[in-house]
């Protein structure tokens, strides 16, 4: 029995270990990336350009593009333009109409996106409230939600600290995995480790079904192996951009501040 | 116009019969050492080897000769020929008893058709493997399993490294039809599938048909592997056993009632966790468990000569869980079967069997958090039948075997049975309608022998699908808009399915040594596996064809050469097909499968297509024996909404794939064995490059399995000492080592960002390929005993 466990320690040893490999891979040509989210609040309304890369990841990989021309057009052709601000991100001054259908418009040198998206009707967050547990802290949302129509959610979770609200938590929501029937759609897994805040902000954006797949899509769709337990197909998630990355969304946002929360 | 085209054949096949006064011999032919049904035994007249049969699947044979006095030759591999002299003045009935060869060592026991028949027979793309062959050739870990050796096979391909799911002609591992003792086994596998659910000591043999499907066998698009458990010794008490690295087995096996009743049973558990746990000091396994352990019971009672009961059953199960703080993870899944079949002989041409069967596949996991709230959870999801089939084989004459029979099946599928804390109600919403159906399948065929030159097998199978309802069911469009929706009653049928599929096969002897095969086989299946995986996972789900899942079906062409050497001693054949599969599912980008209640409005229907050569060179006597297989195949796929609807790899499409299997006796007491293979790396979807959204890096993809993982190759190496047998005791040592010169094959390859640095500064970022190697110079070694 000895010599057996002896055995199976030097195959555990053995077994299993990874390296760099050079394969033949076709690689990707430089293509614009739009970001883009647009509300019926101008202030949280933005448009971030980047540009695709191949295998070698350049120094500025993350720089935004800033020399393009952006704009919107809704269903009535009216013009909406963004202009770069200092962190290089297109914004605009104006608030858009929930119902609208808006088309995106990007020029940069060569390359030309365009995308549509219909901007969903609001949904109000009515209150929060937060809730201690041994050292855990937890905030649930209470907001109206239609039981016979599926909605779908983008949750932005900040905290107070030293007097700056930080972004700490984003989620999405699909209300089809909620309990809708009292008609007040309450989410409470948003968890705060060892947060010692009394003040949140929370920002309820009402997305689109597109929307909502495209971001969840991401993340799944992101399992870059070819294993025999690939969690789900390896593929671009499904977007509205014409060069098939990136994505253009539009919603309406709820915000409700509370400081001072016991 | 095929239908009535068939009719015709049956009638003229009919013409040959003649009316000369004839007789038949009939009976059962059994081990003489343990009273076991021996199945595929050849019969023919010594003076005339044209002129026989082969005994059925429960050792019945049944051959009508004109009257006279003949000598009958009984020759079945691994056993001596017997020859008896019988008088035909009427019809007589009249049991064999074989004996089993005593130099065993040296024989390779596989084979497609033994001997020169294998060139006359009409079954094409047909593998019996004996049990026998499976202890000497080498695997991973010592496990000598049935599932692996079956890989070795020309058109069979493994799902992974180490895997005991595979592919067969370009099709899906969930397009195989596993049966033991005839009940389906819808996951064989264990521990993530590198092990199956097969305890090799509990088996007798297993037949491959991945070709030519003969109409008795249903609902799956690719295969059939046909395994069959052990009867056990009536006639007296043994036992055999044995001590590996990762698991021990025993089975004990003898008579109930002399001569009429026997049992076998046996089991087999892991002991990994124990191991672990004595070896090391780490915390976290003392709170984990990790281990599988599989039974198998089986027992028979033959009432006389023309009645007898078969009882079986095999329980298996995984289990695996963890402590950590106030988690507590339970895992389980496995299968049970059971089958009861009943032989009766009507009357010397007349056999029948029915069988009732029972086959259930679950998984149990169970989650309890005490963290803000006592949160639990259960969730599983299951699959079950219950089965009634009804064969009958009828020896019409000398020329004629005719085969039918009909067979009901009712399916329930549990997709996700859901159950938690009351504190998160909102989670109710995942409990998942169960699904039945019925399924059920009417079926004929016929083996004429037109000439001593040609035989062709005619059949056809009509199959019944019907969903059934006991929940709310939805039709989606192509977008996934619901189109409408309905409550079914329990007994309402939601979507009834057809199927009439032929199977042809005929084969042409040009001499005693060689002949040419043609086959053509249309099959469907109405069951479908949701994953994404290429190996069997413990949450893979089956679902029906519905409102939205079409039924699968595949035609398959196929032509084949076959010829023996130097008197037999060696086999090459050599086969060509040709195979086209409609309504193939996969899943739109990001689908979620598990836990969807609406998971069929992410599925996607499309087509699939195969084709390829294989050969086969085998010797089967001698010092060294073995085989050498070589596949040229492809298999291709195309939906609408993949790769803009361009034809696209499989997964499973390795364009080359050889094997190589060799046993060589050094001596009356120890062999060397050795198992080659390579094959091209797998078809996957590869990064093309990278973007970034929301300060966040994903990567782009090319086309739908556009890339290629490495091709894969491993030399595997055992040695076998028996040791000097005692008066009842025989024992033997295994020693073994799988990917003996230690290439590193992929299991997966990930991408990461791979970047250098200067003084904490990156000065450069590249996205490359990392490749994950499982099981490099595995030794392994296995102690083997009999009495």
């Amino acid at each position: 029995m000895k010599n057996i466990m002896i055995a199976f320690v030097f195959i555990v040893t053995l077994v299993s270990c990874e390296k760099y490999v050079d394969l033949d891979l076709d690689e990707l040509q430089p293509s614009l990336v739009p970001e883009a989210l647009v509300t019926n609040d101008a202030a949280v309304s933005f448009v971030k350009l980047t540009m695709s890369h191949g295998f070698t990841v350049p120094d500025d990989y993350y720089q935004r593009i800033t020399d393009a021309q952006v704009k919107i057009m809704d269903n009535q052709g009216n013009i909406i333009n963004f202009t770069p601000d200092s962190e290089g991100v297109y914004r605009t001054t104006q608030n858009l109409i929930p119902g609208t259908e808006y088309t995106l418009n990007i020029t940069k040198d060569h390359h030309r996106v365009t995308a549509v998206s219909t901007m969903p009707e609001q949904i109000v967050l009515t209150n929060f409230k937060r809730v201690t547990h041994q050292s855990e802290t937890y905030l649930d949302l209470y907001f109206a939600d239609d039981p016979d129509t599926h909605n779908y959610f983008y949750i932005k979770a900040y905290e107070l600290n030293g007097g700056t609200y930080y972004l700490t938590h984003r989620t999405l929501i699909n209300d089809f995995y909620y309990d809708r029937q009292t008609q007040s759609l309450r989410i409470d897994d948003l968890f705060f480790y060892g947060s010692s805040s009394t003040s949140y902000k929370i920002e309820l954006y009402h997305i689109t079904k597109e929307t909502y797949q495209y971001y969840s899509t991401l993340n799944d769709a992101s399992d870059v192996y070819g294993g025999p337990f690939s969690i789900s197909v390896p593929g671009n998630p499904n977007t509205n951009t014409s060069n098939h990355i990136g994505h253009f969304a539009t919603a309406t946002v709820s915000a409700l501040e509370k400081t001072s929360l016991d | 116009m095929f239908r009535k085209k068939l009719l015709i054949l049956i009638l003229l096949g009919f013409t040959f019969l003649s009316y000369s006064q004839k007789y038949t011999i009939s009976g059962h032919i059994t081990d003489a050492k343990t009273g076991e049904d021996l199945t595929g035994v050849n019969i023919y007249l010594k003076s005339n080897n044209q002129v026989g049969t082969t005994s059925n699947y429960y050792g019945f044979y049944s051959l009508q000769l004109p009257q006279g006095a003949y000598e009958l030759v009984f020759d079945f591999i691994g056993y001596e020929t017997q020859v008896i002299t019988v008088d035909l003045q009427a019809n007589i009935h009249k049991n064999i008893h074989l004996q089993e060869k005593k130099e065993q060592l040296s024989e390779v026991t596989i084979t497609s058709r033994i001997r020169k028949r294998n060139v006359k027979t009409t079954a094409m793309g047909t593998h019996r493997i004996s049990i026998k062959e499976i202890a000497n050739v080498p695997v991973l870990l010592g496990e000598k399993d049935i599932m692996k050796v079956i890989q070795l096979l020309p058109g069979v391909k493994p799902a992974g490294e180490g895997m005991s799911g595979f592919f067969v002609r370009g099709g899906n591992i969930d397009e195989n039809l596993i049966l033991l003792d005839q009940a389906p086994v819808y996951n064989a596998s264990h521990l993530m599938g590198f092990f199956s659910v097969f305890n090799s000591d509990a088996l007798r043999d297993a037949k491959l048909f991945k070709g030519h499907i003969p109409a008795r066998y249903g609902s799956r698009l690719s295969s059939v592997l046909e395994i069959k458990m052990k009867e056990g010794n009536n006639q007296s008490f043994h036992g055999e056993g044995g001590i590996g690295l990762i698991s021990s087995r025993l089975t004990l096996e003898g008579p109930l009632v002399k001569d009429k009743s026997s049992f076998m049973v046996s089991g087999r558990r892991t002991y990994v966790d124990i191991i672990a746990k004595a070896v090391t000091s780490d915390e976290d396994l003392d709170n984990s468990i990790f281990y599988f352990y599989d039974f198998n019971l089986k027992a028979n009672y033959r009432f006389d000569d023309k009645n007898k009961l078969f009882i079986s059953g095999y329980f298996g199960r995984d289990r695996f869980g963890f402590d950590e703080g106030n988690s507590k993870l339970r895992f389980s899944w496995g299968n049970a079967t059971a089958s009861v079949r009943y032989n009766h002989i009507f009357n010397d041409k007349l056999f029948s069997n029915t069988s009732l069967l029972f086959s259930d596949y679950n998984y149990l996991i169970k989650l309890e958090e005490k963290g803000r709230y006592h949160f639990f959870f259960d969730l599983g999801a299951k699959i079950q039948d219950i089965s009634l089939k009804n064969r009958f084989n009828y020896y019409l004459n000398d020329k004629n075997k005719i085969n039918f029979g009909l067979e009901i099946t009712h399916h329930t599928l549990k997709p996700g049975v859901f159950n938690s804390s009351e504190i998160v109600p909102e989670l109710g919403n995942l409990n998942l309608a169960s699904r039945y159906a019925y399924e059920s399948a009417l079926y004929v065929s016929n083996e004429q022998k037109i000439s001593n030159r040609f035989t062709i097998y005619y059949g056809l199978r009509y199959t019944n699908f019907l969903h059934m309802g006991g929940a709310e069911f939805r039709k989606y469009d192509a977008d996934g808009n619901v189109l409408f929706s309905k409550d079914y009653k329990r007994n309402e049928i939601v979507k009834a399915f057809n199927g009439l599929a032929p199977r042809i096969s005929m084969s042409y002897a040009l001499d005693n040594k060689q002949s040419f095969k043609l086959a053509f086989d249309k099959t469907y299946q109405f069951l479908h596996l949701m994953s994404n995986s290429t190996s069997s996972n413990p949450t893979d789900v089956w679902m029906p064809s519905s409102l939205n899942i079409p039924a699968q079906y595949s035609h398959q062409g196929s032509a084949g050469y076959f010829r023996n050497l130097k008197d037999g001693k060696y086999e090459f054949s050599t086969e060509i097909y040709y195979r086209t599969m409609k309504n193939v599912v996969d899943y739109k980008v990001g689908a979620q499968i598990s836990l969807n209640p609406e998971v069929e409005k992410d599925l996607i229907y499309g087509q699939g297509k195969a084709y390829g050569i294989e050969f086969l060179l085998r010797k089967k006597q001698g010092k060294l024996n073995g085989w050498i297989s070589y596949t040229l195949s492809r298999s291709l796929k195309q939906f609408d909404a993949v790769n803009n609807g361009k034809w696209f790899s499989a997964t499973q499409d390795r364009i080359h794939d050889i094997s190589v299997v060799a046993n060589y006796k050094l001596s009356n007491r120890s062999e060397l064995s050795a198992v080659w293979v390579y094959y091209t790396g797998n078809a996957v979807t590869f990064p093309a490059g990278y973007y970034a959204i929301n300060n966040r890096i994903y990567p782009y993809y090319s086309d739908r399995n556009g890339g290629r993982m490495p091709d894969y190759h491993r030399l595997d190496i055992s040695y076998t000492l028996h040791n000097k047998p005692g008066k009842k005791f025989r024992s033997s040592w295994n020693f073994s080592v799988y990917n003996a010169y230690g290439r590193l094959n992929p299991y997966m390859i990930y991408f990461e960002f791979e970047s250098n640095y200067d003084n904490g500064v990156v000065t450069n970022t590249k996205l490359r390929p990392v490749q994950i190697t499982l099981f490099r110079w595995v030794p392994s070694i296995t102690y083997n005993f009999k009495f």
